[in-house]
């Protein structure tokens, strides 16, 4: 019995530990430590992690093209490149409370917008901590300052298959009796459906925050198919499971280079344009390495590399020029201007509430 | 005397000191965390932050929420099904691989059974997006035999859905269930057959009842992993699937913690309560048998 009470103690402490560890901000000495540390790390090993995209893209662009060429330049650096969803990477952030296992981090917009509301990210969208800064086209800049730097505008259009569907013309077309049951979309959890159900609420009823119009709407699609993320919408796709799917610019890409027969298009009045933010964690051991690293994102040669197969992310640099392909899938930098955009004041607020509803709505 | 009852501590002592690691372990990995999870249902979290709290807020919402009650009852229902279904398919696959003489049809058997329990899930689930596909086996099939004219669509639906689960559980129901029968002394049969009984009366009163615990622990088993699957449901039913376990995954992704870790707390609550009543029905059944 002694024994069981002192296994509950036991058990009660390190549970208390825990809880206190889930809150505990960091002490001024560990702050000191953070400041002392950004002195020396010109000097030391330092292992950056960057958190982004999975898959191809992180190997073979961001890791050939960025983090290899980066560690030459500066062998005591290791660059460790993670990646996944952004929610779970804030999930992170924040249960480090303080102490971020992340180092730098591509933001979407409303990412950037929650991560300079909140204060987690630091400022280095200027000249001074991001030289290369100067070249990005100064409208799109804009829409990540002053907390971060613009690296690229990524685009929502149509991703269809020629042999199942004819090719959409307008965003309206997605309710035309030939692509009844054909259309996939992505959960509003996920920022390509997020930013497609503000649209929608903003094309049809009064504003991004909408959400009657946005039902309205999407009761007149149905049925239709929620994937978990555009990767996923994309093999349904590639499967013929759908024959259009509402998804990034960039996932055609990857469909195109695998050779699927899938066609990218950005229907009328225009694709869905989102600007992408690169940050740098404010809780950062390395803040003068992580700005570097940043850096060399905004770079000629980086920019123009990702603007190509396989990989046709949109340019930032104005110095980019497009390749023919590249053309095809992505704006000019005139066309930027004509892309959709979405007033996150009106959509993020409501953006927990959108997510639960639409799956009491449309969840099977 | 003093000396035996010495001997008696000493041992007891040296078998405490040997469960100790694994005690602490499941203090500090499993225990623990889960009193975390249970403070963070307590709280009022926004977007990541912790606002206020303790208050039990979220349990009240969603107790009060009627989709909280539809939810957890599709769960279980659904729970329930592919655990039916497992021991439907499982028991004739145990009870053939009992009566088997051949070693090494047995063998094979057994390594065919197992076979799910050596890769993941998710690659199991991959193969069967690839075989339910509307350009997949099942459809190819189907409409080569005429059957159909047009793809059914099998995928993202709860038959999808059930399919799944009930594949990469049916390992669970069997391995116990083979352990159980292939242990049953052969004398029990061979004596309801000399009073008379036939091979069906010999299995129902005399195999079945010896079999309930293992068929009980399989139950267990099977329920609790489909209660709590996620990967399955998510990607033979999309992200939208109105299962707990969907929707809690849904509810971190939003930052909304507080919702999710009350969620998570009743799902556990839930499997307790499911897992003790069907513990109770095992023994009733028992005796009952045995009676």
């Amino acid at each position: 019995m002694k024994k069981l009470k002192k296994l509950i103690f036991v058990f009660m402490v390190l549970s208390l530990v825990l809880v206190a560890c889930a809150q505990t901000a960091p002490t001024e000495e560990e702050a000191a430590q953070t400041e002392e540390g950004a002195a020396t790390e010109e000097a030391e090993e330092i292992t950056l992690v960057d958190f982004g995209y999975t898959g191809n893209i992180q190997t073979d662009l961001f890791g050939a093209y960025m983090a290899e060429p980066f560690m030459e330049a500066n062998p005591n650096v290791t660059v460790e490149l993670i990646g996944g969803v952004s929610e779970d990477a804030i999930a992170q952030i924040k249960a480090a409370q303080g102490k971020s296992p992340i180092d730098t981090m591509l933001l979407g917009k409303p990412r950037y917008l929650q991560a300079a509301e909140e204060g987690w990210i630091l400022e280095i969208g200027n000249e001074d901590d991001i030289p290369n800064v100067v070249d990005v086209y100064p409208n799109i800049q804009e829409q990540c300052s002053p907390g971060a730097v613009a690296w690229t505008v990524e685009i929502i259009g149509l991703i269809y298959n020629p042999d199942l569907v004819p090719e959409p013309q307008s965003w309206e077309d997605l309710w035309n009796p030939e692509y009844e049951g054909l259309v996939g979309v992505v959960s509003p959890s996920s920022n390509a459906g997020f930013l497609f159900y503000s649209m929608l609420a903003n094309t049809y009823g009064s504003g991004e925050d909408d959400l009657d119009a946005l039902w309205a709407k999407l009761d007149e699609l149905e049925p239709f198919v929620v994937a978990n993320n555009p990767e996923a919408l994309s093999q349904l796709l590639e499967n013929e499971e759908i024959g259009v799917a509402i998804n990034w610019n960039t996932e055609a890409a990857v469909s195109l280079t695998k050779g699927y027969n899938v066609e990218f298009t950005l229907p009328a009045p225009g694709g869905i344009g989102q600007v992408g933010c690169y940050g740098v964690l404010k809780d950062t051991a390395y803040p003068e390495v992580a700005k570097a690293y940043v850096n060399t994102a905004l770079g000629e040669d980086f920019q123009t590399v990702m603007s190509q197969a396989p990989f046709y992310f949109a340019p930032v640099n104005k110095n980019v020029e497009l390749t023919e392909d590249a053309a095809k899938i992505l704006p000019s930098a005139d066309q930027y201007s004509s892309l959709i955009t979405i007033d996150y004041g009106l959509a993020l607020p409501i953006r927990e509430q959108l997510t639960d509803e639409f799956i009491r709505r449309y969840g099977q | 005397m003093q000396n035996k009852q010495k001997k008696v501590q000493s041992k007891r002592k040296g078998a405490f000191l040997g469960v100790t690691p694994a005690i602490i372990f499941l203090l500090v990995f499993f225990a623990a965390p889960f009193v975390v999870l249970l403070y963070y249902s307590l709280l009022t979290i926004e977007q990541g932050d912790i606002v206020s709290g303790p208050t039990l807020q979220r349990y009240i919402e969603l107790l009060s929420d009627p989709f909280t009650y539809y939810l957890f009852g599709r769960t279980i229902g659904l729970s329930f099904l592919v655990t039916a279904l497992s021991v439907l398919l499982g028991y004739p696959v145990a009870y053939l691989h009992s009566k088997l003489k051949n070693p090494t049809l047995k063998t094979i058997i057994l390594a065919i059974v197992s076979a799910p329990l050596l890769t993941s899930s998710l690659i199991l689930t991959f193969g069967w997006i690839v075989i339910l596909g509307k350009n997949g086996m099942v459809n190819n099939l189907l409409i080569s035999l005429n059957i159909i004219d047009e793809p059914l669509k099998i995928l993202f639906t709860m038959s999808a859905v059930i399919i799944g689960l009930t594949q990469v559980h049916l390992p669970f129901m069997i391995v116990p269930l083979v352990s159980t029968l292939q242990n049953l002394p052969s004398d029990l049969e061979d004596a309801a057959a000399d009073l008379g009984a036939n091979k069906w009366q010999t299995f129902w009163q005399v195999t079945l009842p010896q079999s309930i615990p293992s068929i009980t622990s399989g139950v267990t088993l099977v329920f609790v992993l489909a209660y709590t699957a996620f990967t399955v449901p998510s990607l033979m039913g999309g992200s939208a699937m109105q299962l707990v376990s969907v929707y809690i995954w849904n509810t971190v992704r939003s930052l909304a913690w507080d919702t999710a870790a009350a969620l998570s707390s009743i799902l556990l609550l839930t499997s307790l309560i499911i897992i003790s009543i069907i513990n109770f029905v095992s023994r009733r059944l028992t005796k009952w048998q045995h009676s």
